[in-house]
């Protein structure tokens, strides 16, 4: 669907060379949420505006349906965007336009009665559930509301691909579960291809296929969501998997002495994550009963993605010696990873995982 | 108002006259100040149509304008208002020089009209495939409706003012009422009578180009 060979963009300035992306290559099939991800400054922004060449790559090529877009006229790309929606962080609505006018705005030069226009926005804006606001200006709507419109616009001459630049960024957190909803919902009904870009976990994480990740211009991890986040390799992936949960709270609480961390002997706080696509399995209950062990749970973040729990706890575990160990036997074999993070019994830490 | 009653038809004169160099100096400057302020916005360095050369060279010569007192561009056009107009007094011979007092320094005025669009929605009208002829009509000029009519009245506004300096050089209007007879010729009510009718003009002006801003914000 979207290829992007060996991708690069320089930005040069009197007094400084940018390599924003550097040699990118990326492939997003038909029908896919690919999330790119990353921190502020890595470049996926500038990536994301070199797919419809509102920035011209400085290198590589740029394919959409087989067709390289990096090849086309001004004429042609102005065509080929029009079958590319974009919507933005800080939504670029126009202001002087009602919302219908601005849903309007790209079906111009379509060959449409001013009627038929009305009708199209009518008919999208109740696809992005905003019926009642085609007369409004968008200085009257909320942030949601504004992000809905510009879907719709983008939406208007039926895209094979849309790109999401922060779309969510600027919103709260219930604004953008419900965006990122109806984002989900077009990709389903309209099996629309879908690039996100955005520096929060969580998005990637609620509605992407795969994602890249993306550090100093460069992709340097990409895959499906769930084995990328519940084995990262990079040291930027497993910082953003830690932004999305509380576990690096336990060493605080340790390095202050907090009472749950002060092990009695033969005690242990371990932390256990899901390493592999698994069936949710009463793992704690099984292991407490099996090895007659106790679990008491401090932490625990579980997110499903798809079908699969990912995540973990951190636990204190307290019981025999040797029991413990059979227990941590037991779950390697269920594929989850054991990472002993304070031990009571023994001189040296372990590591199970 | 002895000296006003007693000549009606000089002070109905000196309106037309002005209203006049007032409609042509002023649709021609509109006209040619904001294309020359949109070409400014669109060839600047990131604009739709980028062009170095261009930009700079309408940089120049706006600058070079701008920095002409008035009067002096008065004298100096002289022989090209003759070549244009036929003739340098009067209406006709005025309103060359008004348009190039009044131009440059409305096309700067369109320029930072414009340059208050934000930059993202250029950015997604690009990205819906619009050409550049078409964000300067669909985008540039209709979001900035509002901001272009402010600019319009302090342009007309301006305007005013250069004609009562044109004035003095045979171009008639209220100002040259006012000098010749008001001050020249000591006619104290000429010119508070002058004065009152300039007030209300550019009231008017000014109302017009509030009412159509605010009626273009939303």
């Amino acid at each position: 669907m979207v290829a992007l060979e060996n991708l690069s963009k320089t930005f040069n300035s009197k007094t400084s060379v940018v390599e924003a992306v550097k040699n990118v290559s990326l492939r997003v099939e038909q029908g896919e949420i690919h999330g790119i991800i990353g921190l502020s400054g890595a470049g996926k922004s500038t990536l994301v505006r070199c797919i419809n060449l509102l920035e011209r790559p400085t290198s590589g090529k740029v394919f959409l349906d087989g067709e390289e877009i990096t090849a086309m006229s001004n004429r042609e790309l102005r065509l080929t965007r029009r079958k590319i929606g974009m919507i933005f962080q800080q939504f670029n609505l126009f202001a002087s336009r009602a919302v219908w006018r601005n849903i309007a705005y790209p079906l111009w030069r379509g060959g449409l009665t001013k009627k038929q226009m009305a009708d199209r926005a009518r008919e999208l804006l109740a696809l992005v559930d905003l019926s009642d606001k085609e007369n409004v200006y968008p200085s009257q709507l909320s942030g949601g509301q504004k992000q809905r419109v510009a879907i719709a616009r983008a939406l208007a001459n039926n895209p094979r691909l849309l790109l999401c630049d922060e779309a969510t960024s600027a919103l709260d957190p219930q604004t953008t579960s419900s965006i990122l909803e109806l984002l989900k919902k077009l990709n389903k009904r309209l099996g629309l291809t879908t690039i996100v870009i955005t520096h929060e976990m969580h998005v990637v994480k609620e509605i992407c296929d795969r994602a890249s990740v993306m550090e100093n211009g460069e992709i340097v991890e990409s895959g499906e969501v769930f084995s990328l986040f519940a084995n990262p390799q990079r040291r930027v992936t497993q910082d953003f998997i830690e932004t999305a949960s509380n576990f690096s709270k336990i060493n605080s609480m340790i390095d202050e002495n907090h009472v749950i961390t002060r092990l009695r002997p033969g005690e242990r706080i371990l932390k256990f994550r899901y390493m592999e696509k698994s069936e949710a399995e009463a793992l704690v209950s099984a292991v407490s009963r099996r090895f007659n062990i106790d679990v008491n749970v401090i932490f625990a973040n579980l997110e499903w993605v798809g079908d699969a729990p990912l995540g973990g706890i951190i636990s204190v575990v307290s019981g025999d010696s040797r029991n413990i160990d059979e227990a941590l036997l037991y779950l390697r074999d269920k594929h989850v990873g054991v990472e002993v993070i304070l031990d009571n019994t023994r001189v040296s830490e372990t590591n199970y995982a | 108002m002895p000296n006003v009653m007693s000549k009606p038809d000089i002070l109905w004169r000196s309106m037309t006259d002005t209203l006049a160099m007032l409609g042509w100096s002023g649709s021609l400057s509109f006209l040619i100040g904001l294309i020359l302020g949109v070409a400014l916005i669109v060839t600047k360095k990131g604009g739709v149509m980028e062009n170095g050369v261009l930009y700079q060279t309408l940089d120049k010569v706006i600058n070079f304008f701008r920095s002409i007192p008035f009067i002096i561009l008065l004298a100096g056009l002289i022989p090209l208002t003759r070549i244009m107009m036929g003739t340098a007094i009067g209406v006709r011979g005025a309103v060359v020089p008004l348009v190039f007092g009044a131009t440059p320094f409305f096309a700067r005025q369109i320029e930072s009209a414009l340059s208050e669009l934000d930059g993202g929605v250029i950015e997604a009208a690009q990205s819906m495939g619009s050409s550049p002829l078409e964000i300067i009509l669909r985008v540039y000029l209709k979001e900035c409706i509002a901001s272009i009519a402010r600019a319009t009245s302090i342009m007309t506004v301006t305007l005013i003012e250069l004609t009562a300096m044109a004035g003095a050089v045979g171009a008639g209007g209220l100002g040259d009422f006012a000098i010749r007879y008001g001050h020249q010729r000591n006619q104290i009510d000429v010119t508070y009578v002058t004065v009152i009718i300039l007030t209300l003009l550019v009231s008017v002006i000014q109302m017009t180009g509030t009412v159509i801003a605010r009626k273009n914000t939303h």
